[in-house]
C-alpha cells in the first residue's frame, strides 16, 4: 500500500469487504440466533450483492466521496434494514470528507473512519459498551488515527487498526446486549459474540488482507 | 381474512397503480418509481417545499396530502414499513423548488433513521432540509417523555397548516415554524374496537373481545393506555376530550379545529355521535368549535375505532386553516 491511496485500491478493497461478508453469511446467521433475531447474516449477504452490483455499474471516477455515498446507499437499498441504514451512513459519513477527492491521503482514511464511527453511534443512538459493531469501529478508529498522527507508515497503522478492532470484538463478548432485540434475551447475550463486530473485524480482514482471526 | 385483493404481496403496487390511473391530473412519481409519490406539477420554484413519507395502510395518511396548499411530495414504503432512504431523497429532488425542503412525519424509528438518511444525501446535492417529527399521540408516553410519542391523525394539522404557510411564499424558517406551532397546539387520542389485519400476514394484529375496547391504541396495533369492557359513545367521548385538553391550556373563548377520525372500519355515523359529544362537551365549557372535521383521516386499514385530535387555534393558526388547499383527498375552500 502506498501512503495515497486510489480509488482503484478502495474499489478493489470493498469488493474483497463484500466477499468476505457472502463468505460469512450462515456464520452470522448462527451468531445473530444467540442474540438477535437470527438474519444478521442474510441481511450482511443482501447489502454485499447490492455493493458489488453497485462497484459493476459505477467506476470510482475522480469524486471518491460522493461514489463512496452511493455504495452506501446501494447497500441500503439492497438490506433496508437497521444494520443496513448503520453501513449506508458509515459510508456517507466517510464520503463526505472527501467529495471532489480522486485519491485520499493516510490523514483522509483516519479522519473517514472516525467520521464512520461517529455516524453509526449517531444513527443507531448506540455508544460503546452497548454490544454493537461500535465496539469494534470505536476503539479501531481511534487506533488508526493516533498511528497516522504520531506518522507512521499507513501499512503499520492498519495493523495497530486491525489489532484494535480484534481487542474490541473480543472485549465485547461478555458484555450484555442494550439495544434492540439483544435487550429483550439481556443475559443471554453474556459470553457471546457480538455478529456486528466479527462483521466488522472479518470485512477489515480482508481490506487488509489478513489472516482471519474467529 | 376477508379482503378485496389479487395478490397480498403487491397491495400497495396496485394500490398506487390504482390510485395514479383515478388522479392522473393531480399526481405522479418521480424516478420511474411509482413510491416516489409527487404532484403532478412538481418542482414548485421559489417556494418552499413539503414531503412526509412513511408506510402504507392509512390512508389518507400519508400520501393523501399531498396536492395544491398542503404537500409537495410522499415517499410511500409497504404496509406499516417505512420507504427507504432513497425513495425519500427521489422525492426530494424532484419537489425541490430552489427554498428548500421541510419533511414532516411521524416519529417512528424506521422512518426517522431513513429520512434522516435522504437529509444527508440532500445536502450533497446543496438541497436544504429541515424536519419536524409529528408526536401528537398523548397516549403513546407520558407529557415528560412528550418527545418519545408517536405521530397519528394530528399530522394532518401540521400539513395543512406548514402547507398554507408554503403556499404564502414563507421562508424554510417561517414554514417550519408554522408546523412546529401547530403541533405545539394539537394533541390526539384514539380508541380501538377491533384489530387491523396485514394482508400478507392473513390473520388479525391482535386479539380483543367482542365486548372490548383499547383507549389509546397506536395505528399499527400498538399497546394502549388501557383495555376494558365497550363503553357508551358518551362516555369515549369524554374520556378521549379529557386526555386531549389535558396539556392544551383551553379556556372559555377559545376557538378549536377538531377532527373525529375513523380507523378505517367505524361507519361515519358513529363518528358523528363520538362528534356530537365532544361539541356538547366543548359548549358547556364555552369553547367554540371553529372547523370540525369528521371522517376518515389516519386510518390503520380495517382497524375499528376513532381518534380525536385538537388544534387550538389563534389567530394565525385559524388564517392558515382557511387558506385554500386541494389534494385527492382533501378539500379546503377558502372562507
Amino acid at each position: 500500500m502506498s501512503e495515497t491511496v486510489s480509488g482503484a485500491e478502495v474499489e478493489a478493497a470493498l469488493r474483497r469487504a463484500a466477499g468476505r461478508l457472502l463468505e460469512l453469511r450462515d456464520h452470522l446467521n448462527r451468531l445473530d440466533a444467540e442474540v438477535g433475531d437470527g438474519d444478521s447474516g442474510l441481511t450482511a449477504e443482501k447489502g454485499a450483492l447490492g455493493l458489488i452490483a453497485y462497484l459493476d455499474a459505477t467506476p470510482p471516477g475522480d469524486d471518491l466521496g460522493r461514489w463512496l455515498a452511493g455504495a452506501g446507499m446501494a447497500y441500503n437499498r439492497a438490506a433496508p434494514s437497521t444494520m443496513g441504514a448503520l453501513m449506508a451512513t458509515a459510508f456517507m459519513r466517510a464520503g463526505k470528507g472527501v467529495m471532489g477527492q480522486s485519491t485520499l491521503s493516510a490523514a483522509d482514511l483516519a479522519a473517514m473512519l472516525l467520521a464512520a464511527d461517529q455516524g453509526i453511534q449517531e444513527r443507531g443512538k448506540v455508544k460503546p459498551g452497548d454490544k454493537t459493531i461500535v465496539d469494534a469501529v470505536h476503539p479501531a478508529a481511534l487506533a488508526f488515527d493516533a498511528a497516522v498522527q504520531a506518522g507512521r507508515p499507513l501499512t503499520e497503522a492498519a495493523q495497530e487498526m486491525l489489532a484494535a478492532a480484534r481487542a474490541g470484538r473480543d472485549a465485547a463478548a461478555p458484555l450484555r446486549g442494550q439495544v434492540g432485540r439483544a435487550n429483550w434475551v439481556g443475559e443471554r447475550t453474556e459470553g457471546k459474540l457480538d455478529p456486528g463486530t466479527v462483521l466488522f473485524v472479518s470485512a477489515l480482514e480482508a481490506v487488509l488482507q489478513a489472516d482471519a482471526s474467529g | 381474512m376477508k379482503k378485496i385483493l389479487n395478490d397480498p404481496n403487491r397491495f400497495v403496487d396496485e394500490m398506487l397503480d390504482g390510485l395514479y390511473r383515478a388522479h392522473p391530473d393531480q399526481l405522479a412519481y418521480a424516478a420511474g418509481d411509482p413510491h416516489c409519490l409527487v404532484r403532478a406539477d412538481a418542482p414548485i420554484e421559489g417556494k418552499v417545499a413539503l414531503a412526509t413519507g412513511g408506510g402504507s395502510g392509512h390512508l389518507p395518511v400519508f400520501l393523501g396530502y399531498v396536492g395544491q396548499g398542503m404537500l409537495n411530495g410522499c415517499a410511500v414504503g409497504d404496509v406499516f414499513q417505512s420507504p427507504s432512504a432513497d425513495q425519500m431523497l427521489e422525492v426530494t429532488k424532484r419537489i425541490h423548488g430552489g427554498k428548500g425542503v421541510l419533511y414532516i412525519y411521524g416519529n417512528y424509528g424506521g422512518d426517522v433513521m431513513n429520512f434522516d438518511m435522504a437529509t444527508e444525501m440532500a445536502a450533497m446535492d446543496d438541497i436544504e432540509v429541515r424536519t419536524v417529527l409529528v408526536r401528537d399521540d398523548v397516549a403513546s408516553a407520558s407529557e415528560q417523555r412528550a418527545e418519545t410519542r408517536r405521530g397519528v391523525a394530528g399530522m394532518v394539522f401540521a400539513f395543512k397548516i406548514a402547507g398554507a404557510k408554503a403556499d404564502q411564499g414563507g421562508s424554510l424558517d417561517e414554514v417550519e415554524a408554522a408546523a412546529l406551532k401547530a403541533l405545539a397546539h394539537t394533541r390526539t387520542m384514539g380508541v380501538a374496537l377491533s384489530s387491523c389485519t396485514l394482508p400478507a400476514a392473513g390473520r388479525p394484529t391482535f386479539d380483543i373481545g367482542e365486548g372490548e375496547m383499547e383507549i389509546g391504541m397506536g395505528i399499527h396495533g400498538e399497546k394502549g393506555v388501557r383495555r376494558g369492557p365497550l363503553e357508551s359513545a358518551d362516555q369515549i367521548a369524554e374520556e378521549l376530550l379529557e386526555a386531549v385538553l389535558a396539556e392544551l391550556d383551553v379556556h372559555s373563548g377559545d376557538r378549536l379545529a377538531v377532527m373525529v377520525n375513523g380507523l378505517g372500519a367505524t361507519p361515519l355515523e358513529e363518528l358523528y355521535i363520538l362528534f356530537r359529544q365532544v361539541h356538547r362537551s366543548l359548549e358547556t365549557r364555552g369553547v367554540g368549535v371553529y372547523q370540525a372535521f369528521v371522517g376518515e383521516y389516519a386510518t390503520s386499514l380495517e382497524m375499528a375505532g376513532a381518534s380525536l385530535t385538537i388544534m387550538k387555534l389563534d389567530d394565525d393558526l385559524q388564517a392558515l386553516l382557511d387558506h385554500p388547499a386541494r389534494t385527492p383527498f382533501f378539500v379546503q375552500v377558502g372562507k
